[in-house]
């Protein structure tokens, strides 16, 4: 393998054409007019291709640097027509982050023959930079930072206007009210932009440099770092440490700073130039002041830089630059930049990744693979939908078929060994990605290497994973699948046949209250009978008499009906969703409180226990077709039922899903109202508009709506609250005192339980941190009292400072 | 940007020829479309694993399984509808071209489920390409 990426393409320019049908698509597009190019799309083209040798369409000989100067020159040439065109495009093409010497290159060529025409990209740069900027595009502002930075180095720039725009970020450091979220995200922007000019700087600022560095030194020593814990994939620091990013950083700059700034890992396309760039003009790049401190920006959130290989784990032809060296940085920072960027086409995004310029003999396919898990593990959320990375490993298997596969099965064994220190929603990422990796695979794995772990108890870290993940993978394929790929050795570990479990037609069913009127209900589903004659059938099981005048449903009528409904319609989810759609009205008239949601979990639960991705499809059906509500699920998930359930990965599935539910509701209802107020607003000014009129009465009634809503979400919010805080309490009381496992039957409430449950409360404080941090003051009211356990407070001291 | 990630989500060349209407309504509807065309499916593959694998990329409204229209058996492929286009388009992007039940399968953008679809085509009651397959296909008898 080449790790030169400019020879590699070279030589496999004719292989790569035929596969990357990405690329093949968009050349085609280029000439698809039946020919005819206009001068703009030719100038796209080249513009955003300079410097890929694989494009059949690239002008200049077979280097980077002449391709660079044949478009220098191109672009030169038609300044004096498509001046505004060239700079659009260039400030689209500035934005690609693992191109950005090659942009530089170009702009400092345009710059050594026409500055004028660069003066003005340069303001238009600026603009585009302050609109980023006012617009809270976090990773656009930090990417052109850097662009900037590097264009010191082509003569395009002069090193004080950009000291002055750190400088002008770094005094947000000494405001006393900015939240550290803000000044992080402008020292980030600083700190990972001066391995591209740190060198130039020193030679020529050296005082400036040093006075810069001597301000962020004394931010990074005084960070508060308390959410740390929070956002660490595993809980122990042992093989790998677990940094926050800006101190990881901080610690590679200062390593590169006694190296005298000088790093080996950033190709420099421009050293060539060098001689041309000698009369260049410096231009000074307009001085860019980050907005003032707004409370509705929501600033990128803290991170920790996650790592899984050592020198160790790879092949001895290769280094893995350190954990502390710049060079180990900029890799990274570079797969995570063209991952961002090319999200959105996964072969495209494969074949950027494997063509990264390397100087270096650095482990590329390893270092992708931890970028790719480092994403995917990333908390509380992944950037991206979990099967994109998911699909872009397959890709990455496609095009490297003999090292990565053998990469990803060495990584999934290490993730493996340490799962029993890894936060459970990792383990449930990589359980998910895992067994659909698998599903593309045929199941092919060494099963019988985990062979150990099916003799553990149940909540065992490893034991749970590998039972999670055979469930996943049944729920990819099916039982009888899973029974044949499956070694003795882990029979046990083999999930349940999802079949139906419906105690009307059971051995006990003749001693069974309900069994005559479920089998009459039965039939009439099966004669496809009107709901009023299923309603008139389970008069037979009498109502009793609640005083009053009122009446209280019998349960068992709301059991039998459920359980019976849900047992005719077993055969597919369409045929569940077509049997709740058909009797919903009988739901609407049996269902009627809180209690009765209840007995339809539970039946629901009773008849489909063993297929678990029917409960969690169908509770989500009974969810948005109104027979259950959000807070009837929140306390049915912690209710006695659950309790051998409580930490099998659906039911937090369920759990999480009903919440989103809930906010994309309440976020829906804001956006309306946000716009019926605006709307309401504008027709005060312009009264010629009766048409669309907003009176101030739907205006209050749609607050009215929100405000329920919100009243709703939040209820639901402390339920799920208190329940953590009664379930995690009884446990640590125990532990307190020392009674251990002395009831029967009580071995769930092991360490390992402990675990899983207080795993998801973490997680769903995290997930949910924009929802249920405006309530912190009233939920440290209502549930701390001078008694709590420290594992409480403990929590919450780190919850709240996790956005200031 | 607008310049990438366009291709995983166009409309492909095939149109269904039976649909009724003209052609530029047809093009409308494919560009708005929420629900996919999922063909190349294993005659066995059912509806919960083609939601366990769909539900990755977006939450899916329902699934419309393709059946003979002689037996009322699967006949290797369906529909799924999502509730947003979003979640569409992020189901052309990574669920397209990967495998379920060991078969590569393929979605397209179909602009809309009527009743009737749902069946084959073919003379026999499945799908016309069933029918002009030589090589023996063990997922799809």
């Amino acid at each position: 393998m080449s790790h030169n990426r400019y020879n590699q393409n070279f030589y496999n320019r004719k292989r790569r054409h035929t596969e990357e049908s990405g690329h093949d698509e968009e050349n085609k597009r280029f000439r698809s007019d039946g020919g005819h190019v206009s001068l703009e799309e030719e100038l796209e083209t080249y513009l955003y291709r300079v410097g890929e040798l694989n494009d059949k369409n690239r002008i200049g000989g077979y280097s980077v640097e002449s391709n660079i100067e044949a478009t220098a020159n191109f672009v030169l040439d038609q300044i004096s027509q498509k001046q505004k065109e060239i700079i659009d495009i260039l400030l689209e093409c500035a934005r690609l982050p693992e191109k950005l010497t090659i942009y530089s290159t170009l702009l400092g060529l345009l710059n050594s023959k026409n500055p004028d025409f660069v003066e003005e990209a340069m303001d238009s740069l600026a603009t585009s930079l302050r609109n980023y900027l006012n617009q809270a595009q976090f990773s656009a502002v930090h990417i052109l930072i850097r662009f900037i930075s590097d264009l010191i180095n082509v003569k395009v720039l002069s090193p004080k206007s950009v000291l002055n725009i750190y400088e002008k970020m770094v005094d947000l450091t000494h405001e006393q009210s900015s939240p550290q979220v803000r000044t992080d995200f402008y020292v980030y922007c600083i700190l990972s932009s001066i391995p591209w000019n740190g060198r130039i700087l020193y030679e020529q600022h050296g005082p400036e440099l040093d006075e810069i560095l001597d301000n962020i030194k004394s931010y990074i020593e005084n960070r508060t770092k308390d959410h740390l814990p929070l956002l660490k994939v595993w809980s122990i620091d042992d093989p790998h440490p677990q940094e926050d990013y800006l101190d990881c950083l901080w610690i590679q700059i200062k390593k590169l700073e006694e190296n005298d700034w000088k790093e080996s890992q950033i190709i420099r396309p421009y050293v060539s130039f060098e001689a041309s760039f000698k009369n260049s003009t410096l231009h000074d790049f307009p001085l860019i002041i980050p907005p003032e401190y707004n409370p509705q920006t929501l600033y990128p959130l803290p991170r920790v830089v996650f790592r899984m290989f050592d020198y160790t784990d790879v092949p001895e032809e290769f280094i893995l630059p350190g954990c502390h060296s710049i060079e180990r940085f900029l890799v990274e920072e570079q797969l995570h930049s063209v991952v961002n960027t090319y999200y959105l086409d996964r072969k495209q995004c494969a074949n950027r990744l494997i063509q990264l310029p390397l100087t270096n003999r650095i482990p590329l396919n390893y270092m992708i693979v931890e970028v790719i898990f480092a994403q995917l593990f990333s908390l509380p959320r992944p950037a991206h939908l979990e099967i994109f990375y998911g699909s872009l490993l397959l890709e990455l298997c496609k095009l490297q078929p003999n090292y990565m596969p053998i990469v990803l099965a060495q990584a999934t064994e290490l993730l493996f060994e340490r799962i029993e220190n890894m936060k459970t929603v990792c383990v449930e990422r990589f359980s998910n990605w895992f067994s659909y990796h698998l599903s593309n695979f045929q199941f092919k794995w060494s099963w019988d290497d985990w062979k150990d772990c099916a003799n553990e108890s149940l909540e065992a870290p490893k034991n749970k994973f590998l039972r999670e993940t055979l469930i996943r993978c049944m729920r990819l394929s099916y039982h009888q699948r899973i029974v044949d790929f499956i070694p003795e050795s882990i029979n046990s570990l083999v999930p349940e046949n999802p079949k139906p479990a419906y105690k009307y037609v059971s051995d006990e069913a003749a001693d069974l209250e309900g069994t005559p009127v479920a089998n009459r209900l039965l039939e009439l589903f099966k004669e496809r009978a009107i709901p009023e004659d299923v309603f008139s059938a389970l008069r037979d099981i009498p109502d009793s008499d609640a005083g009053g005048g009122e009446v209280e449903i019998n349960p068992l009528k709301i059991e039998v009906f459920t359980a019976t409904l849900l047992f005719f319609g077993s055969k597919s989810f369409s045929h569940a969703f077509a049997a709740l759609a058909k009797y919903h009205m009988i739901f609407k008239m049996i269902v009627d409180s809180e209690k009765s949601q209840l007995i339809v979990l539970q039946s629901l639960h009773d008849v489909w226990k063993n297929h678990r991705q029917m409960i969690v499809v169908l509770v989500d059906k009974m969810l948005k077709t109104q027979i259950v509500e959000c807070s009837t699920i929140a306390k049915w998930v912690f209710s006695e039922q659950m309790r051998n359930d409580f930490t099998f990965f659906y039911v937090w599935e369920i759990m999480h899903s009903s919440i989103n539910r809930m906010n994309k509701q309440v976020e829906k209802l804001r956006l309306e109202y946000q716009n019926l107020n605006e709307k309401y607003k504008k027709s005060d000014l312009a009264s010629e508009s009766v048409q669309d009129e907003i009176t101030e009465e739907e205006l209050e009634d749609k607050l009215t709506t929100l405000n329920t809503l919100k009243e709703q979400q939040k209820k639901l919010f402390f339920i799920i609250i208190e329940n953590f805080f009664a379930v995690l309490s009884d446990y640590l009381i125990k532990v307190e005192i020392k009674i251990e496992n002395v009831e029967q039957g009580e071995t769930f409430k092991s360490p390992n339980w402990f675990k899983w449950v207080s795993d998801r409360f973490e997680d769903f404080l995290l997930t949910h941190n924009e929802e249920i941090l405006p309530y912190l003051n009233e939920i440290k009211t209502q549930f701390f009292t001078s008694n709590t356990n420290k594992y409480f407070t403990n929590l919450f001291k780190m919850y709240s400072s996790f956005k200031e | 940007m607008a310049y990438f990630g366009q291709n995983a989500i166009s409309i492909s060349a095939y149109r269904d020829q039976k649909f009724k209407g003209t052609r530029s309504e047809q093009e409308r509807l494919l560009s708005q479309s929420n629900t996919l065309y999922v063909g190349n499916l294993s005659f066995y593959t059912t509806e919960e694993q083609i939601h366990e694998l769909f539900s990755r990329a977006g939450d899916v409204k329902r699934i419309i399984m393709g059946l003979d229209r002689n037996k009322k058996t699967p006949c290797g492929f369906c529909f799924v509808e999502y509730y947003t286009r979003a979640d569409a388009e992020n189901c052309m992007r990574y669920i397209n071209g990967t495998r379920l039940d060991d078969r590569l399968i393929r979605t397209d953008w179909d602009a809309g489920f009527i009743e009737g679809r749902q069946y084959g085509r073919g003379k026999s009651g499945g799908q016309v390409r069933d029918e002009y397959r030589k090589e023996f296909d063990p997922g799809r008898q």
